[in-house]
């Protein structure tokens, strides 16, 4: 009587039999691992997610200041041309409370 | 017993230094043999050329983490077993699960329409076993390899192989017995 074992064996040979010696295609490699530079990888760039907002946020704060920075500087300038030449104020100061109702 | 899987020619080579010419002399070597283990897993030429030609890609890309020319017979065979195992699960998922699925993967298997009936129900039969149990009687049976390189090519025990083997041709026997 052939055993469970038996079977096996047979039927596996056989299958294995379909495929003739020498009838393997050729074989397809990739292309060659880069060459080691001596350098290490660059290591993740874990704040490229938060810089751009971050520019952005200082982008603003820094026109803010500056538009302050320059406001003083010319309310300063003009206070000076005030103070230099009495009764000649700012047209645009003298206008701006009669203009309201 | 298939010697076309056995460990032989990198150990003369200056194996290291040239990947590209090694692995090509591994293929040459070994590659019906893996072809025809996966022929046995699958019953379909043109999926397990697929596999072994994965399998040649694999150890070439990871070829300088080798740590000995002998290991890479032993790392195709898992890569070929594990090709295999993946190549039936898609197999399956496209079928649908649908019960017997395996069955009719096997009867329509091109590679064993040449086969007489007798082989062809037991390799019908070896396709509806768990994946472990299937690779632990083909290994064991077809490859005849010993417990000690089934388990490593399985990566479990010694003992753990001894009982699924055991537990796997039980299977298999009751499995032919419903068929008949």
């Amino acid at each position: 009587m052939t055993t469970t074992e038996d079977r096996l064996r047979e039927a596996t040979r056989a299958a294995a039999g379909t495929v003739a010696q020498g009838s393997a295609p050729p074989l397809a490699l990739p292309d060659p691992p880069r060459r080691a530079t001596g350098r290490r990888p660059a290591a993740p760039r874990r704040w490229a997610g938060w810089l751009t907002p971050l520019a952005a946020a200082a982008s603003v704060v820094a026109v803010v200041a500056g538009s302050l920075a320059a406001g003083q500087l010319l309310s300063g300038a003009a206070h000076q041309r005030g103070g230099s030449h009495p009764g000649a104020g700012t047209p645009s100061a003298a206008a701006v409370p009669m203009a309201i109702p | 017993m298939d010697t076309d899987t056995q460990p032989a020619a990198p150990d003369a080579l200056d194996w290291r230094g040239d990947a590209r010419r090694t692995v090509t002399s591994l293929y040459e070597a070994h590659a019906v043999g893996l072809i025809r283990l996966g022929v046995v897993m699958l019953g379909d030429r043109a999926a397990a050329e697929d596999v072994v030609q994965e399998a040649f890609c694999g150890l070439y890309r990871r070829w300088k983490h080798l740590s000995s020319p002998g290991h890479a017979v032993p790392y195709l065979r898992s890569s070929v077993m594990n090709g295999c195992r993946s190549a039936l699960r898609r197999r399956n998922r496209s079928a649908g699960r649908r019960p017997g699925a395996e069955l009719e993967t096997a009867e329509s298997a091109e590679s064993w329409a040449v086969l007489g009936e007798e082989h062809r129900d037991v390799l019908a039969a070896l396709l509806r076993l768990p994946d472990r149990q299937r690779e632990a009687l083909v290994l064991r049976y077809y490859l005849e390899l010993a417990e000690a390189e089934i388990a490593e090519a399985m990566g479990i025990s010694a003992g753990t192989v001894k009982s699924t083997t055991s537990r796997a041709l039980a299977a298999l026997g009751r499995l032919l017995e419903e068929s008949r």
